[in-house]
């Protein structure tokens, strides 16, 4: 019972960090005022036909004279608003111009949707979304070169964020586009609010492309919606003034491929386990107190994860931070702030099991095995001592194991889930500057979902190497035990030892941000 | 220990880089090959929106340079001013306090922060900052016309004339003389603020064409006010010309069109300018040329635009109540809601206009000794505008004191009789009805009146 009240409210506090980023406090749902109207096209070359994906995002002022002029019921789905989507994707339609080498094409309506996101006051605001087709004339050379010009005339002079992106897809090459395969505001769901980032006011586009793949007529147009992302509509509400939306809504789906994110994902992941291979880290602690307590499997796990989701926590909090701060300071001078804050935290709470241990030492370090640490750390200096003892005397586990059982039972208090969660997040809140990085970079490029998603990505990648680590040292540690004498000067001072590494490293933290503030000056 | 750090801070390095050129490689793979200026464009952007693009640009790759921050700031306000959007007025303060908050003295973000603060209406505010800047900058000329225009909304007007004055002193061109054009008609001298508004349309560059499109609406303001329509259309027609899609400008010809009783063609410009910005302001006018055409229905849905509007700026904090309150008082509508606006404005700003609102909405509230004290100030200054006669003859009416009614309904009509149409016509019955009453009285049998009746 104890343990899950605790692990519950640790998942609520990781789970407020991570809502954190997405409070209204943060932005406001409209980059501009509450009369824009922002504009949203996307189209997709494909050998037969141009997928254009159109999206308008109405403020409240708009969508107030909308609800006035159709009478609808602003809800999704109701009746009044099935008959006014097929009205709009007509109207719409008319203020749409693409032409190919000159000649018009006629677009066709594929689907249609809206959906109203509460606004200031939870007024409704209306945001409406049309996917038009025009087939692709199968005249010219395959190879030759060709000519798209698109237009949008839609509420013309109204102020807004207007962007158009092209994407050619396969059997499609550009030569020249005038507007980007990628777009900024995650099809109007998510716009950036940095002030690198002014409103776009791109109306219009002109790509030239070349079509690889016609071969001998085969390629006929088929209407029918191939893939899965044509029809893949995002259904949220402005991310940024709704509640935390899901890591596939975050993604722009239509301009990363799956193997390129697959790919990113894996190279995360293999980050994450070098990141945890790094001295200093949190698998520093992570060893320490499994093989300084009488530690299991079960507790390696545990704290694997814990030190995992602090860190990732930690990450995306820190982030938040950064990004909040960084309206009124430069981040380069924040950092060392921070960094200095949790070498704080990190020295209070080295200094906490210090005291802890030193008192409580004599109680529950007792009949621990301790010295296996020891005896490598005083001989050699290297962890590796350890696992070359392990496999020296492989034979002994299955007696060992049976031994520790017991011990588990008699000092039930042993390991706790505080102890595990403390140590945890001792581990896992240092800064840590690659993640946060990461994490940044992806805000700054608009990829916020794609970089909350490579920190889960590297977070696992951390969790596993932390994790096979802690197991190596509990089993270790077995493998060991009934081999060594049970010295109780080692017993006390090992985890008196790493208490007061924990410590150190704090200091040694505080002491790095306060240089690279500016405020110490060593001359090594 | 120094060795571990080492370790620490360069595994950082060496996973910071990785972890950067992973991003890179996410974000560029699916990049075109070429991207190179394609086809000939129609340009759908203005000068401010390629300002803006250049600024951002810059803040990308200088973030720590304040130039950056500054360039984006002139175009967002230039921005807001073209736009009618109040969120370029948030993001050109945003660049701002980045500077304000590692430099608090820099000038020219202050001057830029008055600015902004003058076009949020935080007029206190911009008066303590431009009162700043005078001690840091005394010679320059934009603090003088900051400071005057604070002081002007304040309703400080012999500062305003000063300010104004040394500001055309250290460097005359349109932006002083539209000032003083200002400051002339404020005190009646339509004559001098149409010579001096032609002076500033003459003087501005052809290369800010919004500037140039302000000021040749606000010269053909003053030739409407004078009722001289023909003037008034060529200035309108041209910056129309020089900056399409202009939103003042298009809304001054619907006003034109009403004015000609041509209903038809005013709805229709009235419609196109709220289609561009969706001030309260033209909706009530559209609001008002359906009421005048027999359209109730379609009127009463731009009366209900502009009470949503008002709502929507409650909750924003968004301080138009003026347009607001107007509209509610010249349509008998939630007057305790105007009344409230009113009173609150005049605690943020008492130039005359603020009081000849407050004093409309005083009069149509019943509270008419209230609303002439406030129609003293707003005429204060003798200013030569229909519509601040005619509020202060229907308030002069509804106190009985009918020969002050009658001659400043009737100067109101003479200053321009096409001020406002259903005003206008407001004006003529009362003072057709006060002119066969006099007719009346002067008879040897007089009739005695009831103070307070018509209205």
């Amino acid at each position: 019972m104890r343990t899950k009240w605790w692990a519950w409210s640790f998942m609520m506090v990781v789970a407020i960090g991570v809502g954190m980023l997405w409070t209204p406090a943060f932005s406001l749902a409209h980059p501009l005022g509450n009369f824009s109207i922002n504009h949203y096209s996307r189209l997709r070359i494909t050998p037969e036909h141009v997928d254009v994906r159109y999206r308008l995002d109405l403020a409240e002022i708009p969508t107030f004279q909308t609800l006035q002029k159709s009478g609808i019921t602003p809800e999704s789905g109701h009746p009044s608003v099935t008959r006014y989507l097929a009205e709009a994707a007509a109207t719409f339609k008319e203020g749409l111009i693409l032409e190919i080498d000159g000649q018009p094409l006629a677009l066709r309506v594929i689907e249609q949707e809206a959906l109203f996101p509460p606004g200031a006051g939870e007024l409704p605001t209306l945001k409406l979304s049309f996917l038009y087709r025009a087939l692709l004339p199968q005249n010219g050379a395959p190879g030759s070169l060709r000519r798209l010009r698109y237009q949008d005339e839609n509420f013309p002079g109204r102020t807004g964020w207007k962007e158009i992106i092209a994407i050619p897809e396969s059997g499609i090459a550009f030569r020249q586009s005038s507007v980007p395969v990628t777009d900024r505001s995650q099809q109007l769901s998510h716009y950036p609010t940095d002030l690198q980032q002014s409103p776009p006011q791109v109306l219009d586009a002109h790509v030239t492309f070349v079509s690889a793949a016609t071969a001998d007529g085969e390629t006929i147009a088929s209407l029918a919606p191939q893939s899965g992302d044509i029809t893949a509509v995002p259904r949220q509400p402005n991310q940024q003034e709704i509640s935390p939306p899901s890591m596939a809504s975050l993604m722009a789906p239509d301009s990363l491929s799956l193997r390129v994110i697959i790919m990113a994902l894996t190279v995360a992941m293999g980050l994450g386990a070098f990141h945890a291979l790094e001295p200093g880290h949190g698998k520093t602690v992570v060893a320490a107190y499994l093989v300084g307590a009488r530690g299991t499997a079960q507790h390696a796990l545990w704290l694997g994860l814990i030190v995992t989701a602090t860190h990732t926590a930690g990450v995306y909090l820190l982030g938040a931070v950064t990004l909040f701060a960084s309206a009124y300071i430069v981040p380069e001078q924040l950092y060392p702030w921070l960094s200095a804050v949790s070498g704080l935290l990190i020295t209070g709470l080295g200094i906490y099991l210090f005291w802890q241990r030193y008192a409580g030492t004599s109680g529950t370090y007792t009949h621990s095995d301790d010295h296996v640490y020891g005896h490598s750390h005083a001989h050699t200096h290297a962890h590796d001592h350890v696992f070359a003892h392990a496999h020296a005397h492989p034979h002994t586990s299955g007696h060992h194991h049976a031994d520790h059982e017991h011990h588990g039972h008699v000092h039930p208090a042993n390991v706790t889930f505080r102890q595990l969660l403390t140590l945890g997040v001792t581990g896992g809140i240092v800064p840590c500057p690659a993640a946060l990085v990461v994490l940044l970079s992806a805000v700054a490029l608009q990829r916020i979902g794609f970089g909350l998603l490579l920190i889960v990505a590297f977070s696992t990648g951390l969790a596993a190497v932390l994790i096979a680590i802690g197991l190596f040292m509990v089993y270790a540690r077995r493998f060991m035990s009934h081999f060594q004498g049970e010295g109780h000067l080692i017993t006390r001072w090992l985890p008196l030892t790493s208490a007061a590494l924990i410590t150190v490293f704090g200091v040694v933290m505080i002491g790095q941000a306060l240089v690279s503030a500016g405020i110490l000056a060593f001359h090594l | 220990m120094a060795l571990s750090l080492r370790c620490q801070l360069m595994g950082s390095y060496t996973v910071r880089l990785l972890g950067l050129s992973l991003l890179a490689l996410a974000l560029t793979t699916r990049t075109s090959p070429a991207c190179a200026a394609a086809a000939p464009q129609v340009r759908t952007d203005t000068p401010a929106d390629r300002a803006l693009q250049t600024a951002a640009a810059f803040i990308a790759q200088w973030p720590q340079q304040h130039e950056g921050y500054i360039a984006l700031a002139k175009a967002s306000i230039r921005k807001a001013r073209e736009s009618g959007d109040d969120g370029y007025y948030q993001r050109a303060e945003r660049a701002i306090h980045r500077i304000l908050a590692q430099q608090p003295d820099a000038s020219e973000a202050l001057l830029l922060l008055a600015w902004i603060q003058i076009g949020q209406h935080q007029f206190a505010a911009a008066l303590k900052t431009a009162e700043r800047l005078r001690q840091r900058l005394p010679n320059d000329y934009q603090v003088y016309g900051l400071l005057g225009d604070a002081h002007a909304e304040l309703g400080q007007y012999d500062q305003t004339a000063s300010a104004w004055q040394r500001m055309i002193d250290l460097r005359p061109g349109p932006a002083a003389y539209s000032r003083i054009a200002y400051l002339r008609k404020l005190y009646g001298d339509m004559q001098g603020a149409t010579e001096m508004m032609a002076m500033a349309v003459r003087a501005v560059s052809p290369r800010d064409p919004e500037t140039y499109a302000w000021l040749l609406v606000q010269y053909g303001d003053l030739h409407f006010e004078q009722g001289r329509l023909k003037v008034a259309e060529a200035a309108y027609e041209k910056a129309h010309h020089v900056f399409p899609a202009y939103h003042r400008a298009v809304a001054a010809m619907a006003r034109i069109r009403a004015a000609q009783q041509r209903y038809a063609e005013a709805i229709e410009l009235y419609q196109q300018a709220v289609n561009i910005v969706p001030a309260p302001d033209m909706i009530a006018a559209l609001g008002d040329l359906y009421h005048l055409t027999g359209q109730p229905e379609a009127a009463e849905q731009q009366y209900a635009q502009v009470a949503f509007i008002a709502r929507l700026d409650t909750l924003n904090a968004i301080p138009y109540s003026r347009q607001v309150a107007h509209f509610y008082a010249d349509h008998d509508r939630n007057l305790d809601a105007a009344l409230n606006m009113m009173e609150r404005e005049r605690e943020n700003r008492q130039d005359i206009n603020t009081y000849d609102t407050l004093a409309w909405v005083y009069y149509k509230a019943g509270r008419l000794n209230d609303a002439q004290k406030a129609m003293q100030q707003a005429l204060r200054l003798g200013t030569q505008d229909a519509l601040l006669w005619y509020h202060a003859g229907m308030i002069a009416h509804g106190l009985g004191r009918f020969d002050t009614a009658q001659a400043q309904l009737r100067r109101a009509l003479d200053i321009n009789p096409y001020f406002s149409p259903l005003p206008a016509r407001r004006a003529r019955l009362t003072l057709a009805e006060l002119e066969s009453t006099a007719r009346l009285q002067s008879a040897p049998t007089s009739v005695s009146h009831t103070a307070g009746e018509g209205s």
